[in-house]
């Protein structure tokens, strides 16, 4: 027992190193997802056809492929385009764009579940549309989206370890880097408890909001 | 000078007719009730008055400003900012309120003074106090819409609409929802104005309200307006079959 804490706390600063780079990718993609997210549900509300389609068609390619294919395509797919990304932004580039197509229909749905009167009534007191929006539509969105919104969340602490396939250096490479270092499985435990902590982390919030 | 002058407007959902060639002319003060069977155009007019709905053809003309003109048979609106000023001569309140759910009573009723007419802050609270006092919701300005009952929600959506001091006040049926005992209270809150001389035009079920309140009465069938004159003329004397078989059906 004693040798098994003892193991854990030799392998702990990889850990924790690792784990801050999770945590890295999980900022980043929730900072750039989220705005551009809204950005893409407002766009795709507007009454011009094509518009609409190009949005609705990066939803779909976004939510209809793997986000480990697409992390691939940026990371491997795009030199050949003459884009050249190093592993840890190929992450934000792919994460995000998938993220916020996810998110896109989160609020692009929430946008949608709030009654009409709601924009007559603004309108009828002379608010122009994005008074509309800003001050009247999105509040009231913002209560109704939290559920799948949360859910989303704790799905990307978990996506983060896609990262691993293109050898960035977070939780789940630092474990197997550990694990085939000392033909050991305890790493692979070790991390599991950091992913379950933080997805309950989130939980927690979640259920606060 | 007219408050409003409607002119030979029509308007089309798609290819069905709601409103068929409507002309109306309202006077500073006049109260004026719009009555008819459900699915007549009441609100339909109401709601292109204040452009909510776009007309497809005629003109209306608000406080001596054309809103849309006719050009060529097509309705011809000036331009969007121009509207949203106009507009903001008009009040509108709905039959189901369109409260702001995420805002108590008094922020209701400020918002638009503030964010539209870019009032002080102060000074919009300090009306909004006047008119939720006066509605009677002095002690529930604070509340939120769901910590309101439906008699309370109207008449904080009447506040609402006063307190961009509107020349014509508009009123889609508000009685509509509410339980028959608290109709009188929200009923009592618009006669104020209506004895104030506010301009007023309110499509209604509330017959008896129609007949004390309004100076014209309008029968609406089927898009048209199929009758008006006074109450006494529209209530005792109605002259056309289509408004006794109406004034029959509703005596029940
Ligand atoms: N957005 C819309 N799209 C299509 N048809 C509509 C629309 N709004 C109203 N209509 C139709 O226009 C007609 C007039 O509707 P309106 O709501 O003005 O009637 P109303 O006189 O207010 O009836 P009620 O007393 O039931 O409120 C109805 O036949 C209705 O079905
Ligand atoms: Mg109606």
């Amino acid at each position: 027992m004693s040798e098994f804490f003892s193991y854990v706390i030799r392998i702990w600063p990889a850990m924790q190193q690792g784990a801050l780079v999770s945590l890295e990718i999980f900022a980043v993609t929730l900072i750039l997802s989220l705005p551009l997210g809204l950005l893409v549900a407002l766009v795709g509300l507007v009454k011009f056809k094509p518009v609409r389609w190009l949005i609705n068609t990066y939803i779909w390619i976004m939510r209809g492929t793997p986000l480990l294919l697409q992390l691939f395509f940026v990371y491997f797919g795009l030199p050949t385009f003459g884009i050249t990304l190093n592993s840890i932004t190929s992450v934000f580039v792919a994460f995000a764009l998938n993220y916020a197509a996810y998110f896109a229909e989160i609020f692009r749905a929430g946008i949608l579940s709030i009654d009409k009167g709601q924009y007559e009534a603004s309108q009828a007191l002379g608010m122009t549309y994005s008074q509309t929006m800003r001050r009247i539509i999105i509040p009231q969105t913002v209560k109704r989206i939290i559920p799948p919104l949360s859910n989303e969340v704790i799905t990307l602490i978990k996506d983060t370890s896609l990262a691993t396939y293109i050898t960035v250096p977070e939780l789940l490479h630092a474990a197997k880097t550990a694990v085939n270092r000392d033909s050991v499985t305890t790493a692979y435990l070790v991390a599991a408890i950091i992913y379950l902590f933080l997805t309950l982390i989130l939980t927690v919030i979640s259920k606060k909001l | 000078m007219d408050v409003l002058n409607i002119k030979n407007i029509t308007k089309y959902f798609g290819t069905f007719c709601a409103l068929n060639d409507i002309s109306l002319n309202v006077k500073k003060g006049e109260v004026i009730s719009i009555i008819g069977p459900s699915g007549s155009g009441k609100s339909t007019l109401l709601r292109c008055i204040n452009r909510i709905e776009k007309i497809t053809s005629g003109s209306i003309t608000i406080d001596g400003t054309a809103m849309v003109e006719n050009v060529n048979g097509k309705a011809k609106y000036i331009s969007e900012k121009e509207v949203r000023q106009l507009i903001l001569k008009t009040g509108m309140v709905f039959q189901h309120f369109n409260l702001f759910p995420h805002m108590t009573a008094l922020q209701n009723v400020i918002e638009a003074p503030i964010k539209v007419q870019k009032k002080s802050r102060e000074e919009a609270v300090k009306v909004a106090e006047e008119l939720l006092t006066m509605v009677g919701l002095g002690e529930k300005m604070n509340n939120y819409p769901v910590q309101l009952s439906g008699g309370q929600k109207q008449r904080a959506a009447i506040a609402r609409a006063l307190a961009l001091n509107p020349l014509l006040m508009l009123f889609d049926e508000p009685t509509s929802a509410l339980d028959p005992e608290i109709t009188g209270a929200v009923l009592n809150v618009m006669r104020d104005p209506a004895k104030n001389n506010m301009t007023m035009l309110i499509a209604t079920h509330e017959m008896g309200f129609a007949k004390e309140v309004s100076d014209r009465v309008i029968f609406m069938d089927n898009g048209h307006i199929v009758e008006e004159g006074t109450p006494a003329e529209i209530f005792d004397n109605p002259k056309s079959d289509r408004l006794q078989h109406f004034l029959e059906s509703i005596i029940r």
